[in-house]
């Protein structure tokens, strides 16, 4: 078309594009290393199914409209590249064509005419999305301009390459084809028209133009496409919109193996560590690269605080400002993160000391004075997580939100010492007895009295332990949970035995409040305990235990096959070693504990319990499986009060109260606790019923 | 203003005490540093933070206490001082008041904080004898200081009729309630740097004095036996509405505790 000018628009367009797109990736090097180079299949299974298929926008059937308008515009995009680099190579070439693409390929003809279908279905998608941005205003949205300068730009794509086309059909057809211009090179006839019916419904509305008329209209919209095109490019890393950029690598890189990244055992015992303060996050430059690539990465697309237990009882953690705070910061500081990242690459272990010294006092200098729980997130926001993952589960670009916030912890909890002061009391009784409750470690298997129970000193020789957990073991409500689960192992002749005193609590409450100090004394000695007898198979009755002893003890060593006991459950069920009575109970709906469902997709086998023992079945709540409602009492929230805003279990007992049913079944001691408190609350005890799966298992059993 | 505080380590009164033969049963015990020395300590150290006092610990046992002791310095107690002698058996009160009068006389301190009473004995005298050995000012059950000037503090105690405002002239002791603070979690960067302090060991003869001295040789009083606390009966639960738990009750009272 015009190479000159072509070439300009290129070389200006890529060159400032290349410069940003630099900057950005040496602030990511900046940054804390991670490896994510491992397992390249599965990572590339994820991206094609979360990124490019979508899959957590079109998938979630409370938006399945806009995820499938979302979906459409992205899948245009993808369409559209091949279709771009052809115009730009019609910028130098007459009649450019790519391979496989030209008239001589059937598959040149399906690529028109999926371009046309896909440019004509994106732009009713991007009237939808203003419409729904404009109108509808669902209230997670977070409305700016940039978002309508995105969509009208979109707009502007599609329209240019639609007139483009039908002014090109134009001429063809009505005008005798003054130029040849037709991409596929056939100066007397423009056969692939007849697969782009979008292009020739766009040429009617300029039919009424002269030959030259329509060729002015070709020209302007050849070049307001391509101009529209490179600024978009250069738009896109500014703001939000860089995850059209950042999302696939963000999903590739994404953890495996454990929902999110695993908390690193720290090493406590390094003392330069406490005295530079880098236990836990305490300064941007801690992030590592692919945190960093979250903060990137977040459309700002609001998810992430719908689903949020303390966002919607009005708490102020609102994840969404919780990523931008980080990423201004990140922002601001970036010239001075990777000056001081290149300081730190000349730190050599052997070399001179008072060299080194130098050194680190530079990079102190340039470390950033603010502290992220403090300055950049404030105390309350940080400290309201209840760690409970539905924001991680529905982001639809795989951030992780919940590491950062307990490395954050960490920080405040080892270094600062500003953690909330409500948790001395659990700390304590962990330290002195193993349990949060602080009751004497001797009465630990005081509910089991009498029952039979095996010990492990005793009897090492048995197929399972069962992990009691603190509240089974304590809390009087929980050792009921125990007793039934006990006479279902004794009924269907389950070998197994309990650690009874030598049992501590797992320490997941202090690991999730910071206190890796604490966690780390726990899991040392529980784990020696452990392999001490040997241990290979443990049912756990509690989530939050089955979470550590199963994916954070082999961190330290303890390698276990942990089931939660609605697992096994279901096995005996199913083999028959458990038979029920199905008439007796009434009407049941279950709550999803977190750290049974997102944190381990246990979602089946509660369910299939609850059908055999209900005739009635299971009446599911409006959010229930992977989008579930923490009952408040994760992340060592049980251990803290709950003074700011609504409280988030009795939101969840109204949500149960809302449903004709006379049971609500959990499998967590601390659901338990908080779904039953939030009954008694609104007055509902007596007519739905609280009750763990064993209790009802238990009280069924034939 | 120097301070001295005492520590004693004190079975976990969580746990169930067995006893067998008129002697606690050791196994399966664990020791913990006495709630009210705790508050103590808390004390000591919000006086450090805020007036710029200096704290020193002392505790009297043995090498045991370390653990305790290194605790201590997490929450903030600048020096230690552990008492560890073999020829201290089963020390009571006076023998414990003797020895921390030894301490007390070896540094110079203006203010002497113990808890009010141990875990473990309940006895409640140790830094009252203290005071009267030293002839200092005592104040028992004090749940404020308030430093008025580097000769006077005043306190607040829990008296039988109310709280009691006290101002009393430097030296003195004062023995603290529980509700004079709320002991601070050790911290965990404390507890680290805890590991490379060091606590000053001696044994009586370092403190210059002597087993028979202390009054340790032949104590003035001795727990002759342990025996067995009675465990309350389990109260009975009557459901129904109220006249119906009241026939109940009526009829209990008539027929069982036959009151009437």
């Amino acid at each position: 078309m015009n190479p000159l000018l072509m070439s300009l628009l290129l070389v200006v367009g890529l060159a400032v594009f290349g410069r940003t797109m630099v900057f950005k990736f040496r602030l990511l090097m900046a940054l804390e290393p991670t490896d994510r180079a491992d397992h390249l299949l599965e990572r590339l299974k994820n991206m094609a199914i979360i990124a490019i298929g979508q899959k957590r926008l079109v998938g979630r059937k409370k938006e399945w409209a806009s995820g499938v308008m979302h979906a459409l515009i992205f899948w245009g995009f993808c369409v559209l590249i091949l279709r771009s680099l052809t115009l730009y190579g019609e910028g130098f070439v007459h009649g450019f064509q790519l391979p496989f693409l030209g008239e001589e390929h059937l598959l040149g003809y399906l690529y028109v005419c999926l371009k046309d279908i896909m440019e004509g279905l994106v732009l009713v998608m991007v009237i939808y999305a203003i419409f729904r941005r404009a109108i509808l205003k669902p209230s997670r949205m977070h409305n700016t301009r940039e978002a309508y300068l995105v969509l009208c730009m979109i707009a502007v794509l599609m329209i240019s390459d639609l007139l483009l086309d039908g002014a090109r059909y134009n001429l063809i057809a009505l005008h005798h084809n003054p130029g040849a211009l037709d991409y596929f090179n056939n100066p007397s006839y423009g056969s692939e028209f007849l697969w782009t019916p979008v292009a020739v419904k766009a040429a009617a509305l300029i039919s009424g133009l002269g030959a030259d008329g329509t060729k002015g209209v070709l020209t302007a919209m050849f070049w307001l496409h391509i101009i529209t095109q490179l600024s978009f490019l250069n738009l896109l890393p500014l703001g939000k919109h860089f995850h059209v950029i950042t999302a696939l690598p963000n999903v590739f890189l994404k953890s495996l193996g454990y929902p999110h990244e695993k908390t690193k055992v720290l090493d406590l015992e390094d003392e330069a560590a406490w005295e530079n303060e880098s236990l836990g996050l305490n300064h941007i430059h801690q992030l590592n690269w692919k945190q960093g690539l979250d903060l990137y990465t977040c459309t700002e697309c609001g998810r992430c605080k719908e689903v949020c237990p303390t966002y919607v009882t009005d708490k102020p953690l609102n994840l969404l400002d919780f990523n931008d705070s980080l990423k201004k910061e990140l922002l601001a500081t970036a010239d001075n993160l990777i000056k001081r990242a290149q300081l730190a690459a000349t730190i050599k272990v052997d070399g001179d000391p008072g060299q080194i010294e130098e050194t680190r006092a530079a990079m102190a200098e340039l470390t950033s004075q603010n502290t992220l729980v403090g300055d950049v997130i404030l105390p309350d926001t940080l400290w309201a997580c209840t760690t409970c993952r539905a924001c991680e589960q529905v982001c639809p670009v795989t951030i992780e939100h919940v590491p950062r916030i307990i490395a954050m912890r960490q920080g405040q909890t080892l270094m600062a010492e500003t953690y909330p002061k409500e948790l001395n009391a659990a700390f304590k009784g962990l330290e002195r007895n193993g349990n949060p409750w602080g009751i004497g470690y001797d009465k630990r298997a005081d509910w089991a009295e009498g029952l039979g129970v095996k010990r492990m000193a005793d009897d090492p020789d048995v197929d399972y332990l069962l992990w009691v957990g603190c509240a089974g073991s304590f809390d009087d409500r929980s050792k009921k949970v125990s007793v039934s689960l006990v006479k279902i192992l004794q009924k269907a002749n389950i070998s197994f035995a309990i650690l009874g005193v030598e049992e501590k609590c797992t320490g997941d409450f202090a690991r999730r409040a910071g206190n890796e100090m604490m966690y780390q004394m726990m899991a040392q000695e529980n784990i020696e305990t452990l392999n001490t007898y040997k241990v290979k198979k443990i049912i756990a009755a509690c989530p939050h235990c089955l979470n550590t002893l199963k994916h954070e003890y082999p961190q330290m060593g303890g390698h276990y096959e942990v089931i939660h006991h609605t697992q096994l459950i279901d096995g005996l069920i199913q083999s028959g070693k458990i038979k029920l009575n199905t008439k007796v109970q009434g009407s049941l709906t279950y709550h999803d504990p977190c750290y049974l469902g997102r944190y381990n997709e246990i979602y089946d086998a509660p369910r299939s319990i609850l059908q055999s023992v209900s005739q009635q079945g299971l009446t599911e709540l409006d959010r229930h499986g992977r989008e579930s409602f923490c009952c408040g009492a994760g992340g060592g929230r049980m251990w803290m009060e709950e003074t700011i805003g609504k409280r988030i279990n009795r939101e969840r007992a109204q949500e149960i109260a809302g449903q004709d049913v006379s049971t609500v079944a959990v499998g967590c001691p601390f659901c338990l606790t908080m779904i039953e408190d939030g009954m008694k609350e609104i007055n509902k005890e007596e007519q739905i019923r609280t009750q763990d799966i064993a209790e009802l298992v238990a009280k069924n059993m034939l | 203003m120097k301070i001295l505080t005492t520590v004693k380590r004190v079975v976990d009164v969580e746990l169930n005490i067995h006893i067998e033969n008129g002697a606690i049963v050791e196994d399966g015990l664990q020791y913990v540093i006495n709630a009210w020395d705790e508050n103590g300590v808390e004390a000591a150290v919000q006086l450090k933070e805020n007036n710029n006092a200096q704290t020193t610990l002392v505790s009297i046992g043995e090498q045991d206490n370390t653990d305790m002791i290194r605790k201590c310095y997490a929450m903030g107690i600048e020096d230690a001082i552990l008492i560890d002698d073999p020829a201290l058996v089963a020390p009571d009160a006076f023998a414990y008041a003797g020895i921390l009068q030894k301490v007390y006389e070896k540094g110079d301190y203006d203010l002497v904080i113990t808890g009010k009473q141990a875990q473990d004995t309940d006895s409640g005298q140790t830094g009252i004898i203290l005071a009267e050995y030293l002839q200092l000012p005592c104040v028992s059950n004090v749940i404020s200081i308030e430093v008025m000037d580097e000769a006077h503090i005043r306190v607040s105690r829990l008296g039988d009729s109310g709280t009691e405002i006290v101002e009393i002239t430097l030296p003195a002791v004062v023995t603290v309630s529980d509700s004079i603070n709320e002991p601070r979690l050790p911290a965990m960067r404390g507890i680290m740097m805890a590991k490379k302090k060091k606590i000053q060991v001696m044994d009586l003869a370092a403190l210059g004095t002597s087993v028979e001295a202390v009054g340790g040789a032949a104590p003035k009083s001795e727990v002759a036996e342990f025996m067995k606390s009675k465990t309350r009966q389990a109260g009975q639960k009557f459901e129904g509405d109220a006249a119906q738990i009241t026939a109940q009750v009526v009829e209990l009272l008539a027929n069982e505790a036959k009151v009437f």
